[in-house]
């Protein structure tokens, strides 16, 4: 199989004081090599906790990965690695962006050391040449003057700069695959756009995979090879960009496209989902989506959908693809337009 | 001053002093007017002042200087009565939906706290207000006895919405109110300011940081850069005809949910990041970034001009732009 | 995708109502139950719980059910512990038993009084500064260092010295006088960081009094932190008496305590070594118990961890 990452029936669990959380529920899916999948969905919707599962980043949390979940990255198999091998895959096959740049660095280390810390540990070169290889690294990520800036601590860099030294961070030891967690949040719009930029061009040259776990359509639609709808710590529909975009099959993920506000018309009644999400505690009978869903079947409420493969990337979790189910015409048009 | 406006702000500085000879401009000479039952969208990137600006204009910081004007009396001068007549009057909606309903409180309660300040209602009218307004933002009643732990931050959101409606004020500030809220969420909040909007008629100060939201709800907007104003304009002038090359550039930054758009090309590249907001010096904010800054751009600070149609630009070389 | 024998009627569509997804999934709970919750699956603080209420009980129920007065003297001096003296009698044939449960009333009452008028005081000089703001602030803050950098060792031995007597209430004076810093300043950054909370801004642009604003949004708010603080505080207020009467600064006889008993039992501490450790054990138990039932109750009240 030539694919990067291939996850199979991944169970999340959190145990807290109010009972167990099943933040994520049975999800598969696969990365190619050199692809960008993105993880879209609401807060709470388990695409941030699937993210950071591939790592195994949960272990000695309250989080527990079910023992029937998969994860088999480049042929390895994650979930069966001992603790130094955890150790070493972490630090060499996959790099990861955070939300806050600022939460990610350690503060009372400079830039410098920070950025070769990967290389010393999983590299075994000395010092010295780490902070070597760093400036290349920060020249990589177009910060001005890396030779000066590589002593410099966190605290005096702004909120688009840490970024990107953590970018730098997460690709020192060239890995394959990149999880960004909401890279961009926290950050304004205009660096946004810069920090996208380089991504994109780090994409092209290094040839990285990346999953992008984000809420922003906008980013998604700029940014991904493929998109994956997440809600409620399941995947409703995945698919290309242009097949999710323009050809999607989910009410979710109508609703979704639905609720941008479309530019000129101004003043009108958004679009919106009724309710909240449903509560991750409680079990779940039928499909997570039918108690906010328009086109509620009795059947959505007894039966969890399976897939229905549309087109050899396109599959979509819903009861409206049954046979028997009535034809419903997809309320988004082209380019994620209201009708 | 005409007679539908309703808060007028004149020439608001607001510093705040950090050590010796340090000072954090946070607002630095706005102006700006609300007519009634009008929305002014304030936008801008993070530390603009926008949100200072919010609390100035509520009177919950002291501005340095400037004046504001709610209907046509300067706040700074209120008498003891006055100020609370202007307390009902004027409301604020908060970003923070976990922050800003005391825990301890429940929900009724928490709507009530207003009402008992400024109506003398019996118990029995203040459930039936508070049942009221609940069904107003969209919620049963059986949330007027929990609390605000128990709800999502899309519903502890529109609590804060009805607190602030149970005193009927004219003017609310939003600050951020959707920014810490999901897509769908933010379309119900939106959606329900809106809605209230239309019965009751007062005007919003919304402030945001997303451009896109801004434009949808708002009427008038003016755009903020290291707390000066840059430009401002009816809506769909300024967004179909932004004349300032910051605001330009802040609205090409947007990423458009369209997957066949080439964004990366289309866009206009901003350089560097916004300059640190303490002792900035005369001339243009926006000069380090602006693509066309000149020797005039460094030394005089460009004031608001009327383009016409009241499209309001603070630039130098606009004409020549 | 799979046959499961569905009926044509159950496709059709219904939607959703309007209320449908807000329904409040989880039942009711007010903010004290909640933390009583969290408590109660906290196994070590309920054991320590246990304990504490099961030695309050046997200093006030305990004299009683020894049979014998903690002062009256008898002929049998220095007994094992047996069926008939159960903690075995010290040097004058008192029941050591009786006068281990009459000591810990002293000591657990000036361990509880002691952090309670401290508590009481800290909180009420603490919120006050933190209103005043500004110059009476900064003065009532320099106030509370240079109490608190006396050593307190030196204030006791003053006020023994003064008061010339050696009860309950001197002992309580003595630690109360610079007891009450810390919770003075924890309390006072409490509501400073309490003043800028949005919920208070909100309540000043709802045009609520101040007086509405402390009594409302700041003392409630303030309560869980006080009172963990609190129970914090009690074993070492124990410690300090068990400390002072120890090295006879503290209470006198024929009164006694914890720290009284362990010292007129140090004398004769290899010949009769139950009359050292039975007080010394309570005083570890209390105190240990205290610290874990405080523990266990500051992870119950903090907000950020319920869920």
């Amino acid at each position: 199989m030539s694919r990067l990452l291939e996850v199979e029936n991944l169970r999340v669990y959190f145990n807290t004081y109010a009972g167990q959380v099943k933040a994520v529920r049975g999800v598969s899916f696969g990365v190619e090599k050199g692809e960008t999948l993105a993880m879209v969905g609401e807060s709470g919707c388990g695409k941030s906790v699937t993210a950071k599962a591939l790592m195994r980043l949960f272990e000695r949390t309250s989080g527990e990965i079910l023992p029937e979940s998969k994860i088999t990255f480049d042929g390895v198999d994650v979930m069966s690695l001992d603790k130094k091998a955890l150790h070493a895959f972490r630090g060499t096959q996959i790099g990861m962006i955070f939300q806050d740049p600022m939460t990610s660095l350690d503060p009372t280390m400079s830039v410098g050391k920070q950025v070769g810390e990967c290389l010393m540990i999983h590299e075994g070169i000395p010092m010295k040449e780490a902070v070597q290889r760093a400036v290349e690294l920060l020249r990589m990520v177009e910060i001005p003057n890396p030779e000066e800036r590589v002593k410099a601590y966190p605290h005096q860099l702004s909120g688009g700069m840490r970024q990107r030294i953590v970018i730098a961070t997460a690709l020192a030891c060239h890995p394959k695959l990149l999880i960004a967690d909401e890279p961009t949040t926290a950050l304004d719009v205009t660096i946004q756009a810069q920090v996208l930029d380089l991504l994109r061009d780090l994409k092209e040259r290094l040839g990285t995979a990346i999953i992008l776990v984000t809420h922003d359509l906008g980013i998604v639609a700029d940014f991904a090879d493929r998109i994956q709808v997440m809600y409620a710590g399941m995947i409703v529909e995945e698919g290309t960009k242009q097949e999710i975009f323009k050809e999607c099959d989910h009410p979710y993920t109508w609703a979704l496209l639905r609720s941008i506000p479309a530019e000129g018309a101004s003043k009108k009644q958004l679009y919106s989902l009724k309710g909240t999400p449903p509560d991750l505690l409680l079990d779940q009978k039928g499909c997570p989506f039918a108690s906010r869903c328009e086109y509620c079947m009795p059947v959505c409420r007894e039966y969890q959908p399976d897939f229905t493969q549309k087109s050899g990337t396109h599959r979509v979790a819903c009861w409206l693809q049954h046979e028997k189910a009535p034809r419903v015409e997809r309320p988004v048009g082209a380019g994620g337009e209201i009708r | 001053m005409s007679e539908t406006t309703l808060l007028q702000v004149e020439e608001l500085k607001q510093y705040f002093p950090i050590g010796k000879n340090r000072v954090v401009k946070a607002v630095d000479g706005i102006s700006f007017s609300i007519r009634r039952g009008e929305t002014f969208g304030l936008v801008g990137e993070s530390g603009c002042g926008k949100s200072t600006t919010g609390r100035s204009v509520l009177g919950i910081t002291k501005p340095t200087s400037g004046r504001i004007l709610y209907d046509g009396e300067d706040i700074a001068s209120f008498t003891k009565a006055q100020r609370m007549k202007f307390k009902k009057s004027a409301q604020m909606i908060f970003q923070d939906p976990y922050a800003c309903l005391d825990p301890r409180m429940t929900i009724s309660s928490i709507i009530k706290e207003g009402m008992e300040v400024h109506f003398r209602y019996s118990k029995k009218e203040a459930d039936d207000r508070v049942r009221d307004l609940l069904d107003k933002v969209g919620l049963t009643e059986d949330y007027a006895s929990r609390f605000p732990h128990e709800l999502s931050g899309g519903q502890r959101q529109r609590i804060g919405i009805a607190r602030a409606l149970a005193v009927e004020p004219e003017f609310i500030v939003c600050d951020e109110p959707i920014a810490a809220l999901d897509v769908s969420i933010q379309a119900q909040v939106v959606n329900l300011l809106m809605k209230v909007q239309e019965e009751r008629g007062h005007a919003y100060l919304f402030i945001s940081h997303d451009l896109s939201m801004v434009r949808h709800i708002s009427d008038y907007i003016g755009v903020m850069y290291l707390g000066s104003l840059v430009e401002t304009a009816v809506r769909d002038e300024i967004y179909s005809h932004p004349l300032h090359p910051y605001t330009k550039a802040l609205f090409s930054a947007i990423p458009k949910p369209d997957p066949d758009m080439n964004w990366a090309k289309t866009r206009i590249h901003l350089e560097g990041e916004v300059p640190s907001p303490i002792n900035t010096p005369e001339g243009c904010k926006f000069c380090a970034r602006c693509p066309h800054a000149t020797e005039q751009c460094r030394r005089e600070t460009p004031q608001l001009r009327d383009m016409g149609a009241g499209h309001r630009v603070a630039c130098h070389r606009i004409e020549e732009l | 995708m799979e046959n499961k024998n569905l009926k044509d009627e159950q496709f059709r569509i219904v939607g959703c109502d309007d209320v449908e997804g807000e329904r409040l999934g989880r039942p009711q709970t007010t903010y004290w139950k909640d933390a009583w919750r969290r408590l109660r699956q906290n196994h070590l603080a309920m054991f320590a719980m246990v304990l504490l209420l099961v030695i309050i009980f046997l200093t006030i129920f305990g004299p009683a059910i020894s049979g014998y007065s903690y002062e009256k003297m008898s002929a049998d001096m220095n007994q094992t512990p047996s069926l008939k003296h159960w903690f075995g009698t010290d040097s004058l044939g008192r029941d050591l038993f009786a006068r281990v449960w009459a000591g810990g009333r002293v000591s657990i009452i000036i361990g509880v009084v002691g952090a309670v008028i401290t508590t009481v005081i800290g909180c009420i000089y603490g919120s006050i500064s933190a209103f005043a703001g500004g110059r009476t602030d900064s003065v009532m803050m320099r106030i509370v260092e240079i109490i608190s950098s006396i050593p307190y060792l030196i204030v006791v031995i003053l006020l023994s010295l003064m008061l010339d007597d050696s009860g309950i209430g001197s002992i309580l004076l003595a630690l109360c006088i610079v007891g009450w810093c810390p919770t003075a300043r924890l309390v006072r950054g409490q509501i400073l960081q309490l003043a800028n909370a949005e919920y208070v801004t909100a309540a000043k642009t709802l045009g609520v009094s101040n007086w509405k604003i402390i009594t409302r949004h700041m003392l409630p708010n303030t309560m869980s932190v006080v009172i963990v603080n609190l129970t914090f505080r009690i074993p070492g207020y124990i410690f300090s008496e068990s400390f002072l009467s120890y090295v006879g600064l503290g209470i006198k006889t024929p009164d006694t305590s914890w720290g009284m008993l362990a010292a007129g039992a140090q004398g004769s501490m290899f010949f009769y070594p139950y009359q050292l450790l039975f007080p010394a054990l309570m005083i570890g138990l209390t105190m240990l118990s205290f610290t874990l039932f405080g523990d266990g109750l500051r992870d119950a009240l903090d907000p950020k961890l319920r869920r």
